[in-house]
């Protein structure tokens, strides 16, 4: 199938032959936003797929140097909208080590559950969707009401579905409501069968694996030399997560393992593939559900134990005493987190004012794109579709 | 059983009249009865589908909203002073059809909740205006869809509804019926070819690639179900697995291991048949030449409006078409009315497409020498039975192929019973219950 066929030469079949440009996106199903990619086909194998950017850029990075520290926290949640609490977080980490802000226990704790919360929601958007880009609608449809319920969880703490704003720069918005952790720990019980089901309907199916497997292969050392980052870098088998290797926040108190994809492993969950291909990169995403789960469970833990303090308690309180116009000191900053999409960097210059200098979001989808001409080289165009969906690009967070 | 041209004889009715009637009349009773089952079809699809994700479906547009408010319009335009004698008609019947839609309406939203959906669809289609793009090739596009239609339709004439109940009843019936509903890859090139788009275009491509190559399966389960009934119509293969043939004895009459899917050959033939006739209804897991996610919906991307809706229609009618086959060709013919358009909805529902290469792999590799094997084995065996005939005389052969039949109907049914309630092994559960237990370590730190 790939590259030309033996002995059938143009001057063979006395055909003029040349390839074919096709234009796949702004609006095409799978592009996940208004991605466009111009494919050079021969027939129907990519001699290329460059992606051409560029449709979603609202300049955040500029309007960030316009505005105080503060308002620039609903701006991050349209960073990235699948995964806010995530990108209020990576924000909020970087403006508090420049101006040196300690955060309380209640707070971090909470920071850490949404997070992980959210971290669940995002992965079964792209689960789901690369499931429907495979042909199969009803994993998606699945997905999105396991995530309704962390919807749920997040209007109950902060009123807002989609965009949170609930992270501020010294804490959170406000504090849970009595029960929070029950809640989350209801969640937990009920996606642990559900995630079986789902693997059942979708994750063991053959036809699944096989479009998955051996597709879009980047190894390790490609991984690291492009830039990959999260789930798309851990998917080529490089141990490599920020909140395990750099620990931020609560994460060097919990216990949780790092998955990372053990294609060609004959004991492993994708022994049909190669390390490094579509499916590793799903298998990734798929355990880091079940790590979230676990993380959830343990941060639980922790609520109620901090619930037991009184109320004028320092370590119960949601956000740091801050004065009313936030001034940073001089100097510069890069804070790296962990988000589901992969590391999200914020550089942040300060000149000693209310505003900054420069702000520079440095974030995983970006350089997932930049490597999809070398990835998708050689391969049909339906498995561009799978090369998209599983390196999970947003927009928005490629654009900002 | 008189066929209509001689009832409209013995009614009085003669020469062309007649002709013309004998021919009109069954079309267009099969043509609109399953047209009608076709729409209803795709009520039950979104039904289905809903089912399966955890949805509700299409519950609002029942009887009453739906008629109902057309009456009701009607009977309070009537009631204006200045209606028109055809207003006022039209109220008083309207008038009078209200109870009986009120009727239907309690009894149906109960029964089937928003099963006019189709209706509704169809009337939206209708409406929707029909845009051509400039650039199309504009009578290829134009007929594209007609062509793919009427060769779904066409095969219509010859399925055996009943012993009673057929259009026509030709002696090449299975042949017919494989080059009629092989020429919807023609409409589909012409739709493709005529839109002047690259992905519309691709679709085609795969269309015609798909189709062509999967009718190589379907031909040689249709061959060996000729060689195995001894005939190429369609009323004939029942009759055969009725045990409806002369000399036919008490075990021969019409049990269900007299189904074709029972003999050996068959049995392997049917799953290989059912997995082509999916493909050639480009239903998922084959439906690669609309492959939304990649094609964007592939040959009728740039239709709209009513000839976007004739282009499912003929979907639903070839889904109609293939299953009736299926139900002749091994599953006793009329004789069971066993719906396999639910079964081709299931999977729609839950299963990912292939990819065009491993669709073609399926075919040439795996469908087609199962197919091929089959077929030989089928002509060995009935030269055996031949032979076997002159020895032992068709009684004793009859008795014997009886009890071949009956152990081998019930091995399958065991077999397909075990299978199902079997336990499942440690790696199936270890799949399934992979987010339960903590990640393999393994792979290089950086």
């Amino acid at each position: 199938m790939n590259g030309p066929v033996p002995g059938m030469s143009e001057a063979h079949i006395g055909i003029h032959t040349e390839e074919m440009v096709l234009s796949m996106g702004p609006h095409h199903p799978s592009t996940h936003g208004v991605l466009r990619l111009e494919v050079t086909t021969d027939g129907e194998v990519v001699a290329g797929a460059r992606p051409d950017i560029g449709y979603l850029h609202r300049a955040i990075e500029k309007i960030a140097e316009n505005i105080d520290y503060r308002q620039f926290m609903p701006y991050t949640d349209r960073v990235d909208y699948l995964c806010a609490m995530n990108a209020n977080h990576a924000y909020a980490l970087a403006v508090e080590k420049l101006a040196g802000i300690k955060v309380p226990l209640r707070a971090e704790i909470l920071r850490v559950l949404v997070a992980e919360l959210n971290r669940i929601s995002t992965h079964m958007i792209c689960l789901g969707a690369l499931a429907m880009d495979m042909g199969a609608y009803t994993p998606f449809l699945h997905a999105i009401c396991h995530r309704e319920l962390v919807n749920d969880l997040f209007e109950e703490v902060c009123g807002a579905r989609l965009t949170y704003n609930y992270l501020t720069i010294g804490g959170v918005g406000d504090d849970v409501l009595a029960g929070f952790a029950d809640k989350c720990e209801q969640f937990a019980d009920y996606l642990t069968p559900k995630m079986t089901e789902f693997n059942e309907l979708i994750t063991g199916n053959s036809i699944f694996q096989d479009r998955l497997c051996t597709v879009g292969v980047v190894t390790g050392e490609q991984a690291i030399n492009w830039g990959l980052v999260g789930p798309n870098l851990r998917g080529s088998g490089v141990r490599w997560d920020v909140r395990k290797n750099e620990p931020y926040s609560l994460y060097d108190k919990l216990q949780f393992e790092v998955p990372v994809g053990d294609g060609g492993d004959p004991k492993g969950s994708n022994p049909a593939g190669t390390l490094g291909d579509s499916y590793d990169r799903y298998m990734v995403r798929i355990k880091e559900v079940g790590e979230s789960v676990r993380i959830i469970r343990q941060v639980c833990a922790m609520l109620r134990e901090n619930d037991k303090l009184p109320p004028e308690h320092p370590d119960r309180q949601c956000q740091t005493k801050l004065p009313p116009r936030l001034k940073v000191k001089r100097g510069e900053v890069y804070v790296r987190s962990e988000n589901p999409r992969g590391e999200t960097g914020y550089y942040i210059v300060s000149d000693g004012t209310e505003k900054p200098l420069r702000t520079k979001i440095r974030t995983g989808s970006f350089t997932a794109v930049n490597c999809f001409e070398e990835v998708t080289r050689g391969l049909l165009i339906a498995d561009v579709v799978a090369v998209i969906g599983s390196f999970d690009i947003v927009l928005p967070e490629v654009d900002r | 059983m008189p066929t209509l041209y001689q009832a409209l004889n013995s009614w009085g009715v003669h020469g062309w009249p007649a002709d013309v009637l004998a021919v009109v009349v069954p079309c267009l009773i099969v043509v609109v009865v399953v047209l009608t089952i076709v729409g209803f079809s795709t009520y039950v699809e979104r039904k289905v589908a809903a089912d399966i994700q955890r949805r509700i479906g299409p519950n609002q547009c029942n009887v009453g909203p739906f008629f109902g408010e057309f009456a009701r319009v009607a009977v309070r335009n009537g009631a204006s002073p200045n209606a028109g004698f055809s207003g006022r008609a039209m109220a008083a019947v309207c008038k009078a059809l209200l109870p009986l839609l009120n009727a239907a309406d309690r009894i149906l939203s109960r029964l089937a909740p928003g099963v006019l959906i189709f209706m509704a669809d169809g009337l939206k289609l209708i409406l929707k205006e029909d845009i051509i793009p400039d650039a199309t090739d504009k009578p290829l596009f134009r007929a594209a869809p007609y062509v793919v239609l009427a060769s779904a339709v066409g095969a219509l004439a010859v399925l055996p509804y009943s012993d009673a109940w057929y259009v026509a009843d030709f002696n090449i019936g299975v042949f017919y019926i494989a080059a009629i509903t092989s020429l919807e890859v023609l409409g589909i090139l012409m739709a493709g070819w005529a839109s002047n788009n690259k992905w519309a275009l691709l679709g085609g491509m795969r269309s015609a690639a798909q189709i062509v190559s999967y009718e190589v399966p379907v031909g040689l389960a249709l061959a060996t179900g000729i060689l195995i009934c001894g005939t190429m119509s369609m009323q004939g293969m029942t009759y055969d697995q009725l045990g409806l043939r002369p000399g036919s004895t008490w075990y021969s009459d019409g049990w269900l291991w007299q189904w074709n899917i029972f003999h050996p050959a068959m049995f392997v033939l049917a799953p290989v048949y059912f997995l082509a006739a999916l493909a050639e209804c480009n239903r998922t897991p084959f439906d690669i030449p609309e492959a939304e996610s990649e094609l964007v919906s592939g040959y009728h991307i740039e239709y709209s409006g009513m000839r976007f809706a004739i282009f499912f229609m003929a979907e639903y009618t070839m889904m109609c078409v293939t299953s009736a086959i299926a139900v002749t060709l091994f599953l006793g013919g009329w004789s069971t009315g066993i719906g396999l358009i639910l079964l081709m909805m299931w999977i729609r529902w839950t299963l990912p497409r292939f990819r065009v290469d491993q669709m073609m792999t399926l075919c040439w590799k795996k469908l087609i020498p199962v197919g091929v094997a089959c077929f030989l084995a089928v002509c060995v065996w009935l030269i055996v039975r031949m032979v076997c005939a002159n020895r032992i005389g068709e009684v004793a052969l009859e008795r014997t192929t009886f009890w071949l039949r009956a152990c081998f109907a019930g091995v399958v049914l065991g077999w397909l019973v075990w299978y199902f309630r079997r336990p499942l092994t440690p790696a199936e559960q270890a799949q399934r219950e992979l987010i339960a237990r903590p990640s393999v370590p393994s792979g290089a730190p950086l």
